[in-house]
């Protein structure tokens, strides 16, 4: 009974699922990670969301488990992350995180019945340690939105290095923003730092 | 009559534009630091203090005019209502989606937005009804601005235009070129209705902005510069139709479709380090 209905669900799985095979390990199936973060990770952060800290904490823990943070923070940074000191490339990664968090704690504690539909994985392109996940993230009564996940295969699993939903990079978009940022402060780091460090505080305080 | 007053606006938007370019409102450009002149190439935006300007022209009348209509017509008209709306002026549009389809070279993209057009306009009661969609039609964009692209035609630098928002060369010109090529614009004065064509710019403005309420706000209070996300989301978005939506290039991934549009270096990781 209990081999059927194993049998079943993998069948299911691959129909349900597409090219992702139901019996891959999530560690190493680029597809598995995001369809689990689409359905379990989403589900527990939103079990637990009484109070902004307590959202922004469960959405930090899922940051780091499935985002390769310190990667993204040198990605957005750029050229200017080779400019930048040792302190300052540390207090850019910390900042950052933060920001990232508090941007969007409250949007994911409040997802619901939406649907993460991966649709096809290519990996090993460009690098044998990429691989691209197509989703698309789907709602009643809406367009089904295209999501890109970036892949890097780390020591042990897959990290997302960046997502393009409809098209917009996470990566690009901050970038762009954080080089502007730095260019009317005389090319200063610093200053990006502390705007950040403005930002964050105005929004905790509100 | 109405036909020629519209053709005589964008004539003079055109000149407006040529001026611009032209003109005042350049911002410094940056010498000796190569970190700061690869930033000034990337963000490939000459004229910024003007451009911010228009910027926050355009946020003032967004906050006074645009953002409190789309709020009530968001509120006020049910959402199937609103639906309906917005495929009517799809449907409509279809001459100049179908017409850019064809320019591309695209058959498989104007078959769908043939097909859309017949569905929709029979079995979808004049284009209120989106079945085509259910019927595996789905719905895409085109634009001679993206035809341009398409053909490799740059960008050039960043333009905001007063009203109309974010644009660039390409895409302004693109903008007079599907104005040509609506048969609307032709047949709307020709019975005596030619008020119709604004009736539909304000709608398509008032539908589409009433679908981003939410997410532009959001993107407002998440950005430290407002004005900058916007430049690089416009970007974005424009790249990715030209690209058909294909997932191309990240910046984590650099190189993996090329650099078209000239837009970030292409650095890699190590060379960042």
């Amino acid at each position: 009974m209990l081999v059927r209905r194993a049998l079943l669900a993998l069948m299911l799985g691959c129909l349900v699922g597409g090219t992702v095979p139901a019996v891959a390990n999530a560690a190493d199936d680029p597809g598995a990670i995001i369809a689990s973060l689409g359905s379990k990770a989403l589900a527990e952060i939103q079990k637990n969301n009484a109070s902004r800290p307590l959202m922004e904490a469960n959405f930090r823990t899922l940051l780091e488990n499935y985002f390769d943070v310190a990667s993204i923070s040198k990605f957005v940074l750029a050229r200017y992350w080779r400019v930048a000191t040792e302190p300052e490339r540390a207090e850019f990664t910390k900042l950052f995180e933060q920001f990232v968090v508090q941007s969007y704690a409250a949007r994911f504690a409040q997802y619901s019945g939406e649907t993460f539909k991966v649709n096809n994985v290519v990996k090993g392109q460009p690098d044998p340690n990429d691989a691209i996940v197509h989703s698309t993230i789907e709602a009643a009564g809406e367009e089904p939105v295209r999501a890109d996940w970036f892949l890097k295969q780390a020591a042990d699993r897959y990290l997302i290095v960046d997502v393009k939903i409809e098209g917009v990079s996470m990566v690009q978009t901050y970038r762009s923003e954080f080089a502007e940022v730095i260019q009317n402060n005389g090319g200063k780091v610093a200053g990006l730092i502390e705007a950040l460090r403005k930002k964050i505080a105005q929004r905790g305080a509100s | 009559m109405h036909s020629q007053s519209m053709t005589r606006r964008i004539g003079l938007l055109g000149i407006g534009v040529a001026m611009m370019l032209g003109a005042a409102g350049c911002a410094t450009v940056p010498e000796g630091d190569p970190e700061a002149m690869a930033a000034y190439q990337e963000a490939n935006d000459p004229l910024e203090p003007m451009n911010r300007y228009f910027f926050e022209v355009n946020y003032a009348l967004d906050e006074l005019l645009l953002k409190p209509i789309a709020g009530w017509y968001y509120v006020a008209l049910p959402n199937p209502v609103q639906d309906s709306i917005r495929n009517v002026l799809r449907n409509i549009a279809t001459p100049v989606v179908l017409a850019n389809d064809l320019f591309q070279g695209s058959f498989d993209r104007a078959g769908t937005t043939t097909m859309r057009f017949l569905i929709n306009s029979t079995a979808g009661v004049a284009g209120l009804f989106d079945v085509a969609s259910l019927w595996g039609y789905a719905y895409h964009d085109s634009d001679f601005g993206q035809t341009l692209g398409r053909y490799g035609v740059a960008e050039g630098p960043y333009l905001m235009i007063p009203v109309l928002g974010p644009s660039n060369p390409r895409d302004a010109a693109g903008l007079v070129v599907d104005n040509y090529i609506d048969p609307l614009t032709y047949i709307a004065p020709a019975y005596h209705v030619g008020y119709l064509l604004y009736v539909r710019a304000a709608l398509t403005g008032i539908d589409l902005r009433a679908r981003n309420l939410k997410t532009l706000d959001e993107v407002h209070r998440n950005s430290l510069d407002y004005y900058a996300t916007i430049r690089s989301l416009y970007r974005q978005v424009r790249n990715d139709a030209i690209n058909y939506g294909a997932p191309g290039d990240s910046q984590a991934f650099p190189g993996l479709v090329g650099n078209p549009d000239g837009l970030d270096s292409g650095r890699t990781l190590s060379e960042v380090n």
